[in-house]
């Protein structure tokens, strides 16, 4: 018995042996097993495998985005069928330019599946254009199958082929309407040498100054774009562009408020305030405009009527309307001008001068304990109409005066008197001897009816005052005319200034 | 049952001692172990004046030769203390015997000993193997005197280390992996001299040791671990000192009959003889050996495609957005306007970089020898062994001397002395995530470059720095981080041996322990992640530490022996241990030297180092009385009973024995045999060479509890600058040893002539007032107090059998073993215990089996959001918000069905003890050619993966496997993995089921093909030719790189694979010239 158990123990033996030498190796590839093959195959090759995506595949090796989709990460393709892409214009297809960026249009860094949009989402495509991606559909285009999950990304199969759309920038500078606005865009161009990337061919005998290379080192660059990027791509904006009747309405509107001693300063004072608040950011519908829409930046309130727009255009990065007529707000325009108190410019002499940051309350239970303002006091300076200059620039406008100050010290009345010791304040215009706006009594403090007295926090009118030119102007605020310390304090938290249009 | 055995310790202690004592005065003539061997020709002397005396019985036969049937001439047949004989050419005995009930010894050179029981026969053959078979007539070296194995009433299990000449690199606790039924051995992890976590039945423990107790030649072996390695994961393994070629023999006590060790006894004993000469002929051995280690399979991990699009997949869950993923200059394939292009297009396999191939070399060199005065064995060795991370070795130098002296006929010394000196170059391992070079090779981007690149894309010889995903450079640690591990162990014992009369000897061993570890660390700032400490940013690191031990031991004993009438046989001891330690440990450490070029404490900022130390010092005092009985050689009792004092034990320990104020732990044990087998009655089953049952029972005990977790002690305190002491906790002066009553049942059954050997044991273990920590009040300012309050059973059963399956010119031995255990907690503070490691947690409750895994039970994930949706299952987010799960996230059962998947949705999800473990060994040899080869075997364990944890939970930045390719993208599809998110907000990589693999394997452990040249008459008497292998094939389902490691050896580590080095695969060329 124990022989017959010998001889099968040394077979069983040597098969265990080679058994251990095969297992031990195939553990990991047996967790590791891909369950869809589809996981360990590259977009490319199913693309190129896939007969319904024969002219795509074609494409793609002609504009070399074949070779980008061999590269180690992952890609989401939204891949028009054949049918789609024969549907093409041929002027593109012909066009290498043009096709690479018809190509480029339908492939995305990154894997997207149509469970992500909720509802929509914007993908950057290889040709830097965003297209809006939703569960059901690819821009335009019906996602016939979805989904669908290789090696290095997604494929989508669409019905239909995607041209690339221009953005606002390009679609200005091309479309040929709004030729005025164009130009003033334009003017605001400007080029700028950065030394860092310039290449020096050699120096100035006299100067010593380089020379550079001419064309290196150079970027052009636009005043208007750094604000309101209508070329970005990524930005979402509608603009606004106004025919050129139009844009001529709104010069005309706003040339008074722009009016300088210089006419060519006004005109072009006034038609960059024609174009500056013209983009809005966000895309909107044209039929379902609110009444309410803010600028980008200066919150300019539009408030857009449909039937002025004439032509509609979307763009890449947003939406265009061809308007000949806008409406807005004109105070929301031209804007209320503030001074804060502690921002002076100048002081009529040498004196110590204390910004001050204050609670807007003093009740500690109040919400507005925890909010703070900084506003400016000089204590006895002991000078009769002491004067701080602050500088502004005005619109030629008429302007309501508000001044705040809030007097939260010294509420009781010295011993023996009833009243408090007042700091009288004014303000005044141009010069400190300026007198269209009066004295301001009891600055700072309510008297309440049991005769004592509490911080005034509200704002203060103080008159009106007309603006004649547009420009810088000097805006005083002057003391009483007494030497005494105590009564010729002078305390600001603000001006406003409000344009009466 | 309780009260019986209080009772039972408390009778049998004065029983002991009387007897003892009544023995010592009726000393009169006989055999002892200490009197020289008879010689043939005296022996052959007093048979002839005996039997002119008297006319006995006689006893005829033929001693053959085993396997080839040929009769032994000049064999030794004796009746011990009577007479002897010696065959003829024809293998022809005749011997007189004072009866037909007496005891045969057969002895002859170049042959096993046999003992056989003559069972009224009159005539009486044997055949005998050749020497260093296993047999149960082998010496089992007990820890008062060595006994055939057949004689002795406890389970023990005795291993000649024939084979330790071709298991080299292998440290005395690994080679016992297999060995012996019911030792677990699960070594520690690959790094070389690491050695394993040995388990002899299972655990007794919860919180305590739950290692055997060594015993080296006599002196007991202090390998506990104090202070703690300033390498991660590293364990100062103190049995490494010892080479496996010093060893002549080894013997395992699994029973009760470790109750003479008193409360070291509970997790068994292993009693290591080292190095003796066997006869006086001078004999030299010199081997010299050198192999190869092979790096382990790689992990599958991503390579840098894989990953990148992995990654951008990821991301896309993060809270960057799509323009912000694109942009991140390692996607970005543009070479121009790129300037990291070179930088983050590389694919490194990091694997390849941090393991390599390595060898390893000994030489080493034995002089057994001397005259009939002295004889003494001599060794030298030295030995280095690479490791498999790169950078990593091991040396030693080792040298041992031990002598046996002949004083006067009555007085003999013994002295044993050895010292091994270690150098070790090591790495972090564990879950030391910043600095542990085999965790960063799997996890760090595969697109990075191990040095420095430029823009241009030239590379530089420096190494790169942290990456952009702040991770280290694997290559920084290996190259320019230091662990050095220098130690040294001096082992000196020096005994003398008193033969008071013929019965009585009296004998004293003092042995000396001196242990010392240096161990000094740098971690450098280049291309490591800063660590964060309490008040600064820790740039570079550096570590010196320095862990001491000396302890004294002596043991005392006075030992009777005498046989009354050829029928009785009484041994008996009586005697006393003593062992005094002390140990410190001093610990440096400094931050932010000036450069990674200022490597030592002294060269970090002076505000941020620190300065720390232990001191442990304890007593154990272990008085012990013994008496081994047989009748006829047919039955055998053995009584022991010991009384330890220690200082660890509490003052105000209730049911104890009090003397002088300190408490004492009574310990007794009997064990009882009957050897069936010499029966009369068995005469005729000529099959069944030896039958014998066992029993035993006994308290052991356990006395690791802290060296001053009894008493209120203070430990420092920095407080703003100022130093101060605070309570360092809350003393427990009721605190005791923990007990372990075991419990034995066992058969050896030895058949056809000893071809078959089979043996089973059945145990139960209970153990009581185990250390348990209990939380206490945040009131007390204290976590916890350590009390005696848990209490489990281990029950189990061990197997072995034996085999010589061919017995021809080739002789092929077969053995097999196996042991299985299960426990039971039967008493623990709250009915449970929950502990954590590694991002595991092990359950520890009433009524189950202690540290069991808890986690979450996963079923697939949700493949579609109306599933999801349909379950309305949620998890609580950081902020405590409900989220629900969605598609693509794991379906967790909901346990209480309260929709919530938190904390009480736990389970048992594995066990992380086997069902049983093994071993198979094979010894197959043909004229001058042997083979041998080892399976060991663990079936049934589970073991969380956290390295797999880690490479596939899909939350940030490290690698993962190329499992994550089929993870869950879109709403229906058909996967089991989850989706990729960035943070796992949903706990999709949560402590759950999903990493919990079966630690199942079988592995030929080693392999050895031996060739012996043998030369007459030259100067070179033999020369051996190994081939041997190690770890040579591993059939595991298990994933990671190595089933087999053990973080430490605490109880609530196991199972839990953190990143150790794995064990590694190695062949040797050895020669072994004797002179």
């Amino acid at each position: 018995m124990i022989n017959i158990f010998k001889k099968q123990h040394q077979f069983i033996m040597l098969f265990m042996a080679l058994a251990f030498m095969l297992s031990s190796c195939k553990k990991w590839d047996q967790h590791n097993e891909t369950t869809d093959i589809y996981l360990n195959q590259g977009l490319l090759k199913e693309i190129n495998g896939n007969p319904a995506l024969s002219l795509f595949s074609k494409y793609l090796a002609q504009t070399g985005y074949d070779t980008v989709l061999l590269a180690s990460k992952s890609f989401t393709v939204w891949a028009p069928d054949n049918i789609a892409l024969a549907a093409v214009d041929p002027q593109i297809l012909n066009d290498a330019v043009k096709l690479k960026a018809l190509i480029g249009n339908h492939i995305s860094n990154l894997s997207f599946y149509t469970t992500e949009p909720k509802p929509s989402l914007r993908v950057k495509m290889l040709n830097n254009k965003n297209v809006i991606f939703t569960s059901a559909k690819f821009d335009d285009a019906k996602i016939i199958i979805g989904n669908q999950s290789f090696g290095n990304g997604v494929l989508h199969i669409v019905d239909k082929a995607i041209i690339p759309q221009l953005n606002i920038w390009e679609y200005l500078n091309t479309s040929g309407t709004g030729e005025i606005q164009k130009e003033e865009l334009l003017s605001l161009n400007y080029s700028l040498r950065d030394v860092t990337k310039s290449e020096i061919i050699g120096y100035d005998q006299v100067t010593g100054n380089p020379i550079y290379k001419p064309g290196v080192g150079v970027f052009n660059w636009n005043r208007y774009l750094k604000v309101n990027d209508i070329s970005n791509e990524d930005s979402l904006y509608t603009y606004i562009i106004l025919t050129d009747q139009a844009f001529n309405d709104q010069k005309t509107k706003l040339a008074p408020y722009f009016l300088t001693d210089i006419a060519t300063i006004s005109d072009s004072l006034t038609k960059y305030n024609v174009i500056k608040d013209l983009a809005i950011k966000g895309v909107y519908d044209k039929n379902s405009l609110p009444s309410q829409i803010y600028s980008t930046k200066d919150s300019v309130i539009y408030q857009l009527d449909k039937n002025a727009i004439i032509s509609t255009y979307k763009a890449s990065n947003g939406v265009v309307f061809v308007m000949n007529r806008i409406d807005y707000d004109m105070v929301s325009k031209i804007k209320p001008v503030i001074i804060q108190g502690e921002s002076g410019y100048t002081l009529q002499a040498s004196k110590t001068v204390q910004t001050r940051t204050r609670r807007n309350s003093l009740d500690p239970t109040s919400p507005l304990y925890n909010s703070y303002f900084k506003d400016l006091l000089i204590e006895n300076h002991g000078t009769s109409g002491f004067w701080v200059k602050y500088n502004a620039t005005l619109k030629a406008v008429k302007y309501k005066v508000y001044f705040r100050a809030v007097r939260d010290f010294t509420l009781t009345p010295a011993t023996g008197k009833t009243d408090l010791d007042y700091f009288r304040t004014r303000i005044a215009f141009n010069t400190s001897a300026a007198t269209e706006l009066l004295y301001s009594e009891k600055v700072g403090v309510i008297a309440n009816s049991n005769g004592t007295f509490s911080p005034n926090y509200d704002e203060v009118y103080a008159g009106e005052y007309t603006v004649a030119k547009y420009g810088t102007m000097g805006v005083y605020l002057v003391a009483n005319t007494v030497t005494t310390n105590g009564l010729n304090s002078l305390l600001l938290d603000y001006i406003k200034l409000v344009p009466v249009p | 049952m309780q009260i019986f055995t209080r009772e039972f310790r408390y009778i049998l202690l004065p029983v002991l001692l009387i007897t003892s004592v009544f023995n010592l005065a009726n000393a009169q003539e006989t055999d002892t172990t200490l009197s020289k061997p008879v010689s043939a020709k005296d022996s052959i002397a007093a048979f002839s004046q005996r039997s002119a005396d008297k006319i006995k019985d006689k006893v005829t036969g033929y001693i053959l030769e085993s396997y080839s049937g040929k009769p032994i001439s000049g064999v030794r047949v004796s009746v011990k203390g009577f007479s002897a004989g010696i065959t003829n050419d024809k293998g022809f005995y005749s011997l007189s015997v004072p009866n037909y009930n007496v005891v045969l010894v057969i002895k002859a050179q170049g042959y096993q000993t046999k003992e056989l029981a003559l069972k009224g026969k009159k005539s009486l053959n044997a055949s005998l193997y050749e020497e260093g078979f296993t047999s149960i007539y082998d010496q089992a070296h007990l820890p008062l005197a060595d006994a055939p194995k057949y004689q002795v009433p406890y389970a023990v299990e005795s291993i000649n280390t024939n084979d330790n000449w071709s298991r080299v690199n292998e440290s005395p606790e690994g080679y016992l992996q297999g060995k012996v039924a019911g030792l677990k051995s699960v070594r520690h992890s690959g790094t070389p001299g690491l050695g394993a976590n040995i388990n002899i039945r299972g655990f007794n423990s919860l919180n305590a040791s739950n290692q055997p107790l060594y015993v080296v030649d006599g002196v007991v072996y202090d390998n506990t671990e104090f202070g703690r390695s300033l390498t991660g994961a590293h364990y100062y393994n103190p049995l490494q000192n010892i080479d496996l070629k010093d060893i002549d023999n080894i013997t395992v006590i699994k029973d009760a009959g470790t109750a003479i060790y008193g409360t070291r006894g509970s997790n068994g004993v292993v009693l290591i003889n080292t190095i003796r000469a066997k006869e006086q002929v001078t004999k030299i051995d010199f081997g010299v050996y050198g192999g190869y280690n092979f790096k382990p399979l790689n992990t599958p991990v991503l390579n840098a495609g894989e990953y990148k699009t992995y990654l951008s997949d990821l991301l896309r869950t993060s809270s960057l957005t799509a323009a912000e993923i694109s942009d991140k200059s390692y996607f970005n394939n543009d070479i121009v306007g790129n300037n990291d292009y070179y930088r983050y297009h590389y694919d490194t396999n990091w694997q390849d970089e941090v393991m390599k191939n390595s060898y390893n070399k000994n030489y080493y060199l034995k002089i057994t020898g001397g005259d009939n005065i002295a004889t003494y064995g001599l060794s030298l060795g030295y030995l280095k062994n690479e490791g498999i991370t790169n950078g990593t070795d091991l040396t030693r130098y080792q040298t041992r001397f031990n002598a046996d002296l002949n004083l006067t006929n009555k007085f003999k010394a013994v002295a044993n002395l050895s010292f091994t000196s270690n150098n070790q170059v090591l790495k972090d391992q564990g879950i030391t995530n910043k600095t542990n070079p085999l965790y960063l090779a799997q996890v760090k981007a595969p697109f990075l470059s191990k040095f420095d690149v430029d823009n241009a894309g030239l590379v530089s010889p420096n190494l790169s720095d942290v990456d952009l995903f702040n991770t280290s450079n694997p290559m920084s640690v290996i190259q320019n981080g230091k662990n050095l591990d220098d130690n040294y162990r001096f082992s000196g014992s020096f005994g003398l041996i008193y033969l008071l009369n013929k019965s009585t000897t009296i004998q004293s061993t003092v042995g000396i322990t001196f242990d010392k570890v240096r161990e000094k660390i740098f971690i450098p700032n280049k291309g490591v992640v800063e660590d964060t400490l309490r008040n600064a940013i820790a740039y570079n690191r550096s570590g010196s530490y320095v862990s001491r031990l000396f302890s004294v031991y002596n043991d005392t004993r006075i030992n009777y022996k005498k046989t009354f009438n050829r029928i009785h046989e009484l041994n008996t001891n009586l005697g006393l241990r003593y062992n005094m330690n002390k140990s410190e440990t001093d610990l440096g450490l400094g931050y932010n030297s000036a450069t990674d070029e200022f490597v030592s404490v002294s060269g970090g900022q002076a505000a941020l180092r620190s300065v720390s130390g232990t001191i442990g010092d304890w007593n154990w005092l272990n008085m012990y009385a013994n008496a081994d009985y047989n009748l006829y050689k047919k039955y055998f009792l053995s009584l022991n009973i010991a009384v330890d004092g220690s200082s660890r034990f509490g003052k105000e320990t209730t049911n104890a024995l009090t003397l002088n104020g300190n408490k004492y732990a009574v310990m007794p044990s009997v064990g009882a045999a009957w050897l069936i087998s010499s029966e009369k009655f068995m005469a005729d089953a000529k099959a069944i060479q030896n039958l014998k049952l066992r029993v035993s029972y006994g308290l052991t005990g356990n006395y690791d509890i802290g060296n001053y977790a009894a008493k209120q002690y203070y430990v420092s305190q920095n407080f703003l600058g100022v130093q101060g002491s605070v309570r360092g906790n809350i003393a427990n002066p009721q605190l005791k040893w923990e007990t372990v009553a075991k419990t034995d049942l066992g058969l050896d059954v030895s058949l056809f002539n000893e071809r078959l050997n089979l043996t089973f044991d059945y145990f139960n273990n209970d153990a009581k007032d185990l250390i348990t920590y209990e939380p206490v009040a945040a009131a007390s300012g204290f976590d916890y107090v350590i009390t005696n309050n848990g209490g489990m059973r281990t029950r189990g059963l061990d197997f072995t059998i034996n085999a010589r399956a061919i017995n021809k010119v080739v002789k092929w031995d077969i053995g097999l073993n196996f042991s299985k255990y299960k426990n039971e907690i039967t008493k623990v503070p709250g009915n449970l215990l929950l502990n954590n490691f590694a991002g595991a947690t092990y359950i520890t409750k009433l009524g189950d089996q202690a540290n069991l895994f808890y986690g979450y039970k996963s079923n697939g994930i949700y493949n579609l959001q109306t599933q999801a949706t349909a379950a309305g299952l949620v998890y609580l987010n950081n902020q405590g918000v409900a989220v629900p799960f969605q598609a693509g996230d794991v379906i967790f059962a909901d346990l209480n069905g309260d929709k919530i998947i938190d904390e009480k949705d736990r389970q048992v999800i594995g066990n992380p003890n086997p069902d049983f473990v093994g071993a198979i060994s094979n010894s197959l040899s043909w004229k001058k050619w042997s083979f041998d080869a080892l399976l060991s075997f663990s079936v049934g364990n589970d073991v969380y993966n956290y390295q797999r944890n880690v490479l596939e939970s899909m939350s940030g930045y490290q690698n993962q496997t190329p499992n994550v390719i089929n993870r869950w993208r879109v709403d229906g599809q058909v996967t089991e993995i989850p989706r990729a998110a960035w943070g796992d907000p949903a706990g999709n990589a949560r402590f759950s089921d999903r990493w919990i693999e079966s630690g199942s394997y079988l592995r030929l452990r080693s392999a050895t093909i031996n060739y012996n040249f043998t030369f007459k008459d030259k100067a070179i008497k033999y020369a051996k030719v190994y081939l041997m292998g190690n770890n040579i094939v591993t059939l595991t389902k298990y994933l990671g790189y190595d089933p087999e490691f053990s973080a430490s050896n605490g109880l609530f580590t196991q199972g839990v694979d953190s990143g150790l080095e794995p064990q590694f695969r190695t062949v040797q060329l050895g020669v072994r010239i004797g002179l």
